[in-house]
């Protein structure tokens, strides 16, 4: 009697063990499951072999075999599962033998999957999930858990359509027997089918529905959606921001110890440092995250990080002028033969690729057009970079055979489908990231054509393909914005954090914390402006003689800067020309010390023996400037109203304070296509003011823009709150906005104008019904940009340009406030006459341009 | 401390005051993070016979600027001259644009915590330009007149 109460003590125990070591796991904690596990089989090393013990048994070894397999070896996992599996056979048989061998297998199935073991492992679930179908428990639990882990084989074999049918049906059990745990894993791998066919914003909302729902459910799974969520980003070529949500996860997926996950992560921190040229820490990250898939004995993941190693090897060779080593071609091309055995199809066509284009760069021509003939078509789920790459390929064997037009008509297939793949992407972060994949490509094409420039028809067929491959997030007429009442919140949060941190910037108490806040509410709120909708409708390119047509009598500058080399396209009378205008590098860094002259000199009380020296500094550079950039094109821009197109770096050049261009009208457009664009918009009249806090000329300035304006709405004081001043913008026709503004370079469209409840975003004003006509910033920096690849500038004013404002007036530097309000009522006084914008602020700049560093953008 | 007492040291509670007020102070007023780094940083100067410049901390209500984010440029001065420094963040590093008052090719020397340093010589108008400046604990040094000279300028070390 006694004996059997204590092996019914010790059923109850070993069963609470296991409970706590199951919610452990399923929470991520696998280090603390084993040793839960652990001690429930040591409770039940004894018992009465009668049924319930020993499932009882079997089911902690099926628990122990995943944890263990997580955190250590998967070889260990399995033997758990062989004891689990002979446990079995002392089952009488019938239904409950049945299903425990079909969880035992499904078990199986899902270790052998972990370790990339995927066609046994799908084996395996096929055979399985027919007996969970017909025996399944009250609540559907084994049978939902196990279809999503064949979904998620199904995923990995790259079979979305499988995949698909598996989630769905999930879905559909998950909800209906409230299984929410499950819901949220379910969405999760809805993101990574979603993201294996290329559809990102689709794969970022899913992922966004599961992280709401693991934070209640199971906090332990978000580091793992911050890594794949991390994947769709570098998909979308946001290098930047997949690098920084890895950096923030990493940390915690070390102290989780899932190998798995933080080798993956590795893996996706590598690929981002390869973007953003970092090919050191790529290399050693890559490394590391190889050595513990073989630990793991996954042995294609393993072959996965050794790409991404050679990956990195390849793209720092192809970016120098060094002979490309021979070893690094045979390491590529064996470790692609490698990877196909794998089944790795697009990662064994990369390595290959990857080899061509060192063979060509050595001048290997025959073996080059061998390797590229045995790399296969791209399917529906290969990536984009892939696919770009065989384009790249294909076109650099074109150039290599002597062939052009061939490379150029590669080049415009690729083009035509990285803008099918941008079309779907939502938000102006995701529309520019894709540029990033298209770089390459378009600098070989505009590098063919400007190698073999003469004339007016050469001239002409360059601009083309600047236009072709450059700025195209300008292209797009913006669809009304989905209102999403998450990044509402956010956006407020944030704007109530960054309004405290100035509160005690200015009181000289510490900001850290709040700062560090603001950054992660930032990231958030960023991965949301992604998705919500598809951010517009494209809208060709402007072709060149559109572009001259729309001209008239001004001259258009479009800047290009390839191979160190500095030229320009002036587009006159109908007309094309190249000028070539010298080394690149030079007129760069003289951009950047001007600058930095203009940001020194801006405030209003600097001792006037600094004010002398950097003055003369910045006098200096506009001089070295204008003969290297302007005089080269007087000939060919006369003394018209220009429009110039800049490019990379030069987008910081503060024209007007250039000698011969002082008092000339100019614009600046991202490209002509945008320029075009803008100048088609029709004039709306409404007159809107505002004035930040703080701003110590901004009532002498609003109250003397009353006076020329004076039906115009006024919003200042404690009433300029950000949605207040919102509202006056949409629909306006020409605002004027006094207040501190800050350009965020890290994260163009955080940029910021001040306001009484805190800063208003550069990404609110991008979803406003209708952006206003004309506005002028009169605060510091909003007119500069962040320069993405493919010459995607974004910034406040851009973010205004690219959703439908026509003109606008900024600041390219900081500009004190004294300057500003005297150059600002200047330039007023002249728009409120029927001058257009360009010519108004051309004579407001002319007085000071130094302390009045303002440009016009878009439409003059 | 009383020797009497038992249990020798001072006063039973003594030591728990004594505790307990070292944590009090260590909570209201420790002292500033990296204080002894830079005590150390600043002792490594080979050269002992310098001037040290002093930070003029801009008022931020009078610094006259449309922007809130002022913090890039920072000035220090010493009698006769003036350094002034821009900071724009390049990655992991700072590119360091400058200023020197009265103007003249003057020796710049920018060292860093744990990065060693770099230099360069400022054009006649004192304009210079470091790329590439790591992170960190940093100090300038100002040859005045060149590197040739005797008479250097410090200024104190900052964290940039």
């Amino acid at each position: 009697m006694s004996a059997q109460r204590e092996s019914r003590r010790a059923l109850g125990r070993a069963s609470e063990l296991r409970g706590r070591a199951a919610d452990a796991a399923g929470n991520f904690r696998n280090v603390e499951a084993v040793r839960l596990f652990n001690r429930a089989l040591r409770v039940l090393a004894d018992g009465p072999d009668d049924v319930e013990w020993i499932t009882l048994r079997a089911r902690v070894l099926l628990g122990l075999a995943m944890s263990e397999a997580e955190t250590g070896s998967a070889a260990a996992g399995l033997r758990h599962l062989d004891d689990a599996r002979q446990l079995t056979d002392r089952l009488p048989p019938g239904p409950p033998q049945r299903v425990l061998r079909a969880l035992v297998g499904a078990q199986r199935a899902l270790v052998l999957g972990r370790i990339g073991r995927l066609s046994e492992a799908l084996a395996l679930f096929d055979e399985i999930l027919p007996v969970l179908e017909n025996e399944a428990d009250d609540n559907a639990l084994s049978l939902t858990r196990n279809l999503m882990n064949r979904a998620n084989i199904n995923v990995e074999l790259q079979r979305p359509a499988a995949a698909l049918a598996d989630l769905r049906r999930c879905l559909e059990l998950a909800t209906e027997h409230g299984l929410t745990r499950l819901e949220g894993k379910v969405r999760h791998l809805l993101g990574e089918q979603g993201q294996l066919l290329g559809d990102v914003p689709g794969a970022l909302r899913h992922y966004e529905q599961a992280a709401r729902i693991y934070e209640d459910a199971a906090p332990g799974w978000l580091a793992r959606l911050r890594v794949d969520q991390a994947r769709a980003l570098l998909v979308a070529g946001l290098a930047e921001d997949a690098a920084r949500h890895l950096d923030e996860v990493l940390p915690e997926l070390y102290s989780s110890r899932n190998v798995q996950d933080i080798a993956e992560a590795e893996v996706a921190r590598a690929a981002a440092a390869i973007l953003d040229n970092d090919h050191g820490r790529a290399r050693e990250l890559a490394e590391l995250a190889r050595r513990r898939f073989l630990r793991r004995g996954n042995e294609r993941w393993a072959a996965v990080a050794a790409l991404t190693r050679l990956r990195a090897d390849a793209t720092e060779v192809l970016g120098g002028t060094r002979r490309p080593p021979a070893r690094l071609v045979t390491g590529l091309t064996g470790h692609a033969d490698r990877l196909a055995e794998l089944g790795l199809r697009d990662e064994a066509a990369v390595a290959r690729l990857l080899a061509v284009r060192l063979l060509l760069r050595r001048g290997d021509v025959t073996a080059a057009e061998e390797l590229l003939a045995r790399v296969p078509r791209p399917r529906r789920t290969t990536p984009i970079d892939h696919v770009m790459l065989l384009r790249l390929c294909r076109a650099e064997l074109a150039v290599a055979t002597g062939r052009p037009r061939a490379a150029l008509a590669q080049a415009r297939s690729g083009f035509a489908e990285l803008s099918r793949v941008r079309d779907r992407m939502g938000g102006l972060d995701l529309v520019c990231g894709t540029a990033v994949h298209g770089q390459e490509l378009g600098r070989l094409a505009v590098g063919l054509v400007l190698g073999t420039t003469r004339g007016h028809a050469g001239a002409r067929r360059l601009f083309a393909w600047q236009e072709r491959t450059r700025a195209q997030v300008y292209r797009y007429e913006p669809l009304p914005a989905i209102d999403d009442p998450v990044l509402a919140r956010l956006i407020t949060e944030m704007r109530q954090v960054q309004r405290l941190a100035q509160q005690n910037r200015l009181d000289g108490r510490p900001v850290a914390a709040l700062e560090q806040r603001y950054a992660r509410l930032q990231r958030e709120a960023g991965r949301l402006g992604w998705y919500t909708s598809p951010w517009g409708r494209p809208r060709p390119v402007s072709s060149p003689e559109e572009v001259a047509a729309e001209l008239g009598e001004r001259v258009l500058v479009s800047l290009i800067g390839q191979d160190g080399e500095l030229s320009a396209v002036v587009v006159r009378d109908g007309r094309f020309r190249l000028v070539r205008l010298g080394g690149l590098d030079e007129v760069v860094e003289i951009t950047k010390q001007l600058h930095a002259d203009l940001n020194a000199l801006a405030p209003d009380h600097l001792p006037s023996p600094l004010v002398a020296a950097v003055t003369a500094s910045a006098e200096k550079r506009a001089r070295l400037l204008d003969e290297r950039v302007v005089r080269p094109l007087a000939d060919a821009i006369g003394d018209r109203e220009l429009v110039i197109v800049p490019t990379g770096p030069l987008y910081a050049l503060p024209w007007p304070a250039l000698p011969s261009l002082r008092g000339r009208p100019l614009s600046i457009a991202p490209s002509a296509t945008a320029w075009v664009t803008a100048m088609r918009r029709e004039l709306i009249d409404p007159v809107v003011l505002v004035g930040g806090p703080d701003v110590p000329g901004a009532i002498g300035e609003v109250r003397q823009l009353r006076a020329v304006y004076p039906s115009a709405t006024l919003v200042d004081g404690s009433a300029a709150t950000s949605s207040a001043v919102l509202e006056a913008l949409d629909g306006s026709g020409l605002a004027h906005l006094v207040a501190h503004g800050a350009h965020e370079p890290a994260n163009a469209l955080f940029s910021r104008l001040e306001l009484v409840d805190g800063p208003l975003f550069a990404h609110e004003t991008a979803r406003l019904r209708r952006p206003p006509d004309r506005v002028v910033l009169a605060a510091c920096e909003l007119a500069m940009s962040h320069i993405r690849p493919g010459e995607e500038a974004l910034g406040f004013a851009g973010a205004l340009l690219a959703s439908g404002s026509r003109t606008i007036v900024g600041a390219i530097a900081r500009v004190g406030d004294r300057a500003a309000a005297e150059a600002m009522t200047d330039l007023h006084q002249r728009l409120a006459s029927g001058i257009s914008p360009a010519l108004a602020l051309a004579h407001a700049t002319a007085a000071d341009p130094l302390r009045r560093p303002f440009l016009c953008l878009g439409a003059g | 401390m009383n020797d009497n007492l038992p249990g020798g040291g001072a006063h039973p509670g003594d030591e728990e005051l004594l505790a307990d007020l070292g944590r009090v102070l260590a909570a209201v007023d420790p002292p500033p993070d990296g204080l002894v780094e830079r005590v150390q940083f600043a002792l490594e100067l080979e050269n002992l016979d310098f001037e040290i410049a002093q930070w003029e901390r801009a008022d931020p209500a009078l610094a006259g600027v449309r922007s809130i984010t002022d913090e890039g440029t920072i000035t220090f001065t010493v009698s006769d001259l003036t350094v002034m420094i821009n900071l724009t963040r390049v990655g992991h590093c700072h590119r360091i644009d400058g200023w020197l008052v009265p103007a003249a090719a003057h020796g710049v020397e920018v060292r860093v915590a744990e990065h060693g340093s770099s230099s360069t010589v400022a054009d006649e108008g004192g304009r210079f330009v470091l790329d590439d400046v790591p992170r960190g604990t940093t100090q300038i040094v100002i040859s005045v007149g060149g590197a040739s000279s005797r008479r250097t300028v410090v200024t104190p070390a900052v964290v940039l």
